[in-house]
C-alpha cells in the first residue's frame, strides 16, 4: 500500500535520511526501530508530506505522492499521529473531533461523533473540557479516535508510546491491534522496542539514514548481531 | 566575496565624483541629499543588518540629530560643528536607551517598539511648539560658516563636506563591523544569539554597543541634513523615512555596509528622477523595489552573481 | 464633572467601534499568518476610495458603496498571500523571520498608498454620510454617521467571532492558528485558510475605511496613523488574540477620550503609543496574549 524507495531528505542542508525504503503491505502492521537520530521521525514526515524528498519514490496504491502536501496525502486515506501535540490543546476535546470530521459531511461527523462518544464516555463527558486538559493517555487515545473519524486505510504513528505509562501503553497497543484486525494498515516508528516487537507483522530498523536490516519480529530477535545492535544485550 | 566588494565601493565612489565632474546645482542638489542618505542606510544596516535587530525607527534617531542641532544653533547659537556632534551626541543616548528593552524583544516585538518610539518622537516634533516649532519646525537658523559665498561654489563645497563627512563615518563603522571583535560579536549576534551567548561573548554589551553606534550616525546624518536643507519639520520622523531607509538598505544588501550606501545613491537618484518624469511614481518605484528584493533577491546588489 | 465625564465615555465608545474594526482584523492576520501587516492602513483607505467611487462616481447609494467597499477589500486581499507572502515563505523555507515579512508588507504599504496617489491624486475627497443627522442625548451630541460606525462594527465582530467559534471554516481558522501541522493532518489547506484570512481581516478595514470617508475624508494616506495606532492596540491586547484586541480597542479609545479632561487634546495619539511602548516593556505578550515564545 504504501511504499518508499531509496528517499533522501532533510531539513534545510541536513541531510537525514540517505537511502531509506520500506513497504507496507496492506493491512499490516509495519514497525520502524533504530537508534536516536537515524531519521525515523524524518521517514514517516516525509512519507506524509511535511517534507518533500530529495530524491527516491514515495507512492500510495502504486501513485507517486512525493511533493505532495500533506492535507492532500491525508485525503487520500492516510492518518498521521505524530509524538506530541497532535492536538489542538487549547481547544475543546468535541471541537478537536469536529476538526477530525473537516474533510466529511455534516452527517458523517455527527454519527462518528456520536459513535466516539459512546465508546468512549470519558471523551462524552468531558467534551467541553479542553483537550489540553487531558491525561497524556487520554490525549493519545483521543488522537487516535479523531483520526479514525475519516476511516483512514492507513496510519502512520510517531512513538504512540512516548511519554506513557505502561499501562497506557497496553491499552493503545490493544486498540491498535483491534483497529488493525478490522483492515487498517500501520507505519509505527517507534522508541519501545519490546511494544511494537510484539504486534507487528514486519519490522525495519534504521540506522543513519538507511536500512540495516527487516525482517519479522521472530527474525529480528533470531539474529544475534540485530539483538546486541538494536535490541539491547540482555534480550 | 571581496571582488564584489570592491566592484560594490567603486561604484559608489564613481557616483559620489560624479557631482564633482557635472557641477550642475540639480545635481548636486540630488547628490548631497543621497549621500546623507547613504549614511543613514550604513547606520541602519550596522544594527540591522550586521547585529540583526531589526530597527522600524531610525527615522526617529536622524530626527533626534535633526532637531536637536537646529534648535542649538537657532536658539543657543551654537557653531553647527558642534551641533553636529550635539546631535549625534543626543541621538546616540537615546538609540543607547532603546537598547536596554531590545535586549529582551526579539523580532517584530522589537521592530515595533522602535517604531512606536519613531511615532512618538514625530507626535513630540509636531505639537511641543516652543522647542520644535510645531508643524512648521526650525529655520532660520545658520549653516556651517566658513564657506564660499557664490551660490555654485557654495553648493559644491557644501557636497565635497558631507561627503569627507559621511566617507569617515562610513570608514569608521566599516572599521568596526569588520576589522574588530565587536564586528565579529555583532555577526555572531545576528546568527545565533543564545549560541553566541554560550561561546562567551557578551552580547548585552555588544547590542547596547550597536544601538549607540547606529543611532549616533543616524543622528549626525540627521544633522547635516538640518544644515543642508536648513529646515527641520516633523515630516523628517515619518514613517515615510523609515521605509526609504529599509528600501534602501535591502536593495543594496543587508549586512555589508557598502551595500545599503549604494542602495541609497541608486535609490535616491531613481527617487528624484522619477520625480522629474512624474512626482507620483517615485514612491511606488521605491515601495516595489522593497517587495521585490525582499522575496527574490534577499542579499539585494550585494549579492547578485553570488550562488544562493 | 459627571457630565463631561459621561460625554467623553460616549465619544469613546464610539470611536472603540472603528479602532475595533482594524485591530481585530489585524490581529487575526497575525494570529493566523505570524505576519503583522502594515499595509492594512491602505485597505481602509481603498475602502474609502471604493466608496467614494460608488457613491459620487457612479451615484449608487451609500450602503452599495460599503458593500462594494467590503467586497473589493476582500478580493484585493484575497491576492496578498499567494502573490507576495508565499513566495516568501517558500524562499524562507519556514524559517520564522518575522521582521523580513514586516519588510514585506511595509512595502506593499508604499506601493499602495503612492499608487493611489498616482491614480486618484492627493486631494482630500469628500464622500456624503450614509446617514445624516444627529442624535442628541442629555450630556452630548453623536452623529449618527458615527452611531453607524459602531453599529456595524458590533454586527461585523459579532458575525466575525460566531464564525470563528461555530462554523467549521471558522475552527479550521483557529486550528491553523494554534498548530498549522495538525490543522494539515485534519485535512486542512493552509494556503487557501491564510488566503481567506487575509481577505477577512483586511475587509473589515475596508468597511471602516467606507464608513469613516465622510467623517475623515478620503486620500490615500488616510489610513496609515490608525495602522500603527492599532499595532499599539493589538500589543495591548495582545498580539494574534482577535478578542484581546477588540477589547483593547475600547480600553485604548476611552483612555483617549478621557484624557482630554487631563491634558491637551494634541497629545491623546501618544497615549496610545506610550501605552504600547511601556507594554512592549514589560509584558510584550500584551493583557491577553499568549507567552512571547513563537
Amino acid at each position: 500500500m504504501l511504499e518508499l524507495e531509496g528517499v533522501r531528505g532533510g531539513y534545510g542542508k541536513l541531510e537525514i535520511l540517505q537511502l531509506a525504503s520500506l513497504r507496507v503491505p496492506d493491512g499490516a502492521i509495519v514497525g520502524v526501530i533504530g537508534p536516536n537520530g537515524a531519521g525515523k521521525s524524518t521517514l514517516l514526515k516525509t512519507a506524509f508530506g511535511y517534507l518533500a524528498p530529495w530524491a527516491g519514490r514515495v507512492a500510495l496504491d502504486g501513485r507517486e505522492i512525493a511533493g505532495r502536501r500533506p492535507d492532500e496525502i491525508m485525503r487520500l486515506g492516510v492518518g498521521y499521529l505524530p509524538q506530541a501535540g497532535g492536538l489542538f490543546a487549547e481547544m475543546t476535546v468535541h471541537d478537536n473531533l469536529v476538526l477530525g470530521g473537516y474533510t466529511i459531511s455534516r452527517g458523517e461527523k455527527r454519527r462518528a461523533i456520536d459513535g466516539i462518544y459512546a465508546r468512549f464516555p470519558l471523551f462524552r463527558d468531558r467534551r467541553r473540557q479542553l483537550a489540553g486538559a487531558l491525561s497524556g493517555g487520554e490525549q493519545r487515545l483521543l488522537a487516535v479516535a479523531r483520526a479514525l473519524i475519516v476511516r483512514p486505510r492507513l496510519l502512520l504513528l510517531d512513538e504512540p508510546s512516548a511519554a506513557l505509562a505502561p499501562r497506557f501503553i497496553d491499552e493503545v497497543y490493544e486498540t491498535l491491534v483491534n483497529l488493525n484486525r478490522g483492515g487498517l494498515a500501520m507505519l509505527i516508528v517507534e522508541q519501545n522496542v519490546e511494544a511494537i516487537l510484539a504486534v507487528a507483522h514486519r519490522v525495519f530498523v534504521l540506522d543513519l539514514g538507511r536500512n540495516a536490516f527487516d525482517g519479522t519480529p521472530a527474525e529480528l530477535r533470531g539474529s544475534d548481531r540485530i539483538r546486541r545492535l538494536y535490541l539491547g544485550e540482555d534480550r | 566575496m571581496m571582488a564584489r566588494a570592491k566592484l560594490g565601493v567603486a561604484g559608489a565612489a564613481a557616483a559620489v565624483l560624479l557631482p564633482v565632474l557635472l557641477p550642475h546645482p540639480f545635481v548636486l542638489t540630488i547628490a548631497t541629499q543621497a549621500v546623507i542618505w547613504a549614511l543613514l542606510a550604513a547606520s541602519w544596516d550596522l544594527l540591522s543588518g550586521y547585529t540583526g535587530q531589526i530597527s522600524f525607527g531610525h527615522a526617529g534617531f536622524f530626527a533626534l540629530g535633526a532637531y536637536a542641532a537646529a534648535a542649538a544653533t537657532k536658539h543657543a547659537g551654537v557653531s553647527p560643528w558642534l551641533g553636529l556632534l550635539l546631535g549625534a551626541a543626543i541621538a546616540a543616548g537615546v538609540g543607547l536607551l532603546t537598547g536596554f528593552p531590545a535586549l529582551r524583544l526579539r523580532g517584530h516585538y522589537l521592530a515595533l517598539v522602535t517604531l512606536g518610539l519613531a511615532e512618538i518622537i514625530r507626535l513630540v516634533a509636531t505639537n511641543w511648539l516652543d522647542l520644535t516649532g510645531g508643524p512648521f519646525g526650525i529655520h532660520d537658523f545658520r549653516s556651517f560658516p566658513g564657506l564660499p559665498a557664490g551660490a555654485l561654489a557654495h553648493r559644491q563645497a557644501m557636497y565635497l563636506l558631507v561627503v569627507a563627512i559621511v566617507v569617515g563615518s562610513v570608514a569608521v563603522m566599516y572599521q568596526v563591523c569588520e576589522r574588530t571583535s565587536a564586528g565579529k560579536a555583532f555577526r555572531a549576534i545576528r546568527e545565533d544569539e543564545v549560541l553566541a551567548e554560550t561561546l562567551g561573548v557578551d552580547t548585552t554589551r555588544y547590542k547596547l554597543l550597536a544601538f549607540a553606534l547606529s543611532s549616533g550616525f543616524a543622528g549626525l546624518a540627521g544633522g547635516l541634513y538640518a544644515y543642508y536643507v536648513q529646515l527641520v519639520s516633523p515630516v523628517v520622523a515619518s514613517a515615510a523615512t523609515t521605509s526609504l531607509v529599509i528600501g534602501m538598505a535591502v536593495f543594496g544588501g543587508l549586512g555589508t555596509l557598502w551595500g545599503p550606501v549604494l542602495g541609497a545613491l541608486l535609490l535616491y537618484g531613481l527617487y528624484e528622477g522619477l520625480r522629474f518624469v512624474g512626482v507620483v511614481y517615485n514612491l511606488i518605484a521605491v515601495g516595489f523595489v522593497i517587495m521585490v528584493f525582499v522575496i527574490f533577491f534577499p542579499r539585494g546588489l550585494a549579492g547578485f552573481g553570488r550562488s544562493a | 464633572m459627571l457630565e463631561s465625564l459621561l460625554e467623553f465615555l460616549i465619544q469613546g465608545l464610539v470611536l472603540g467601534g472603528l479602532y475595533a474594526l482594524f485591530a481585530v482584523g489585524l490581529s487575526l492576520i497575525f494570529g493566523v499568518l505570524d505576519v503583522i501587516n502594515v499595509a492594512h492602513g491602505e485597505f481602509f483607505a481603498i475602502g474609502g476610495y471604493l466608496a467614494f467611487a460608488a457613491v459620487v462616481l457612479l451615484h449608487l447609494p451609500g450602503a452599495v458603496g460599503v458593500l462594494g467597499a467590503a467586497v473589493g477589500t476582500f478580493l484585493l486581499g484575497l491576492c496578498v498571500y499567494p502573490l507576495l507572502i508565499a513566495p516568501l515563505k517558500r524562499r524562507l523555507g519556514g524559517r520564522p523571520q518575522g521582521p523580513l515579512y514586516l519588510v514585506l508588507t511595509l512595502g506593499l504599504s508604499t506601493f499602495l498608498q503612492s499608487s493611489l496617489l498616482a491614480v486618484a491624486g492627493g486631494d482630500y475627497l469628500r464622500v456624503p454620510p450614509q446617514v445624516s443627522g444627529i442624535l442628541d442625548l442629555d450630556v452630548t451630541a453623536v452623529s449618527y454617521q458615527r452611531l453607524l460606525v459602531l453599529g456595524v462594527a458590533a454586527v461585523l465582530l459579532t458575525a466575525l467571532f460566531a464564525f470563528l467559534r461555530f462554523h467549521p471554516e471558522g475552527l479550521a481558522v483557529r486550528a491553523v492558528a494554534l498548530n498549522p501541522d495538525a490543522a494539515q493532518a485534519m485535512g486542512i489547506n493552509l494556503p487557501r485558510i491564510f488566503a481567506l484570512t487575509v481577505a477577512l481581516g483586511v475587509a473589515l478595514a475596508g468597511v471602516g475605511g467606507a464608513l469613516m470617508a465622510p467623517l475623515f475624508n478620503v486620500y490615500p494616506a488616510v489610513g496609515f496613523p490608525l495602522t500603527i495606532k492599532a499595532f499599539a492596540i493589538t500589543i495591548l491586547g495582545g498580539m494574534g488574540n482577535p478578542a484581546g484586541a477588540l477589547v483593547a480597542s475600547f480600553l485604548v479609545s476611552i483612555a483617549e477620550s478621557l484624557s482630554v479632561m487631563v491634558i491637551p487634546s494634541q497629545w491623546q495619539n501618544l497615549i496610545a503609543f506610550a501605552v504600547m511602548v511601556v507594554m512592549l516593556l514589560v509584558r510584550p505578550r500584551g493583557l491577553f496574549g499568549r507567552a512571547v515564545s513563537r
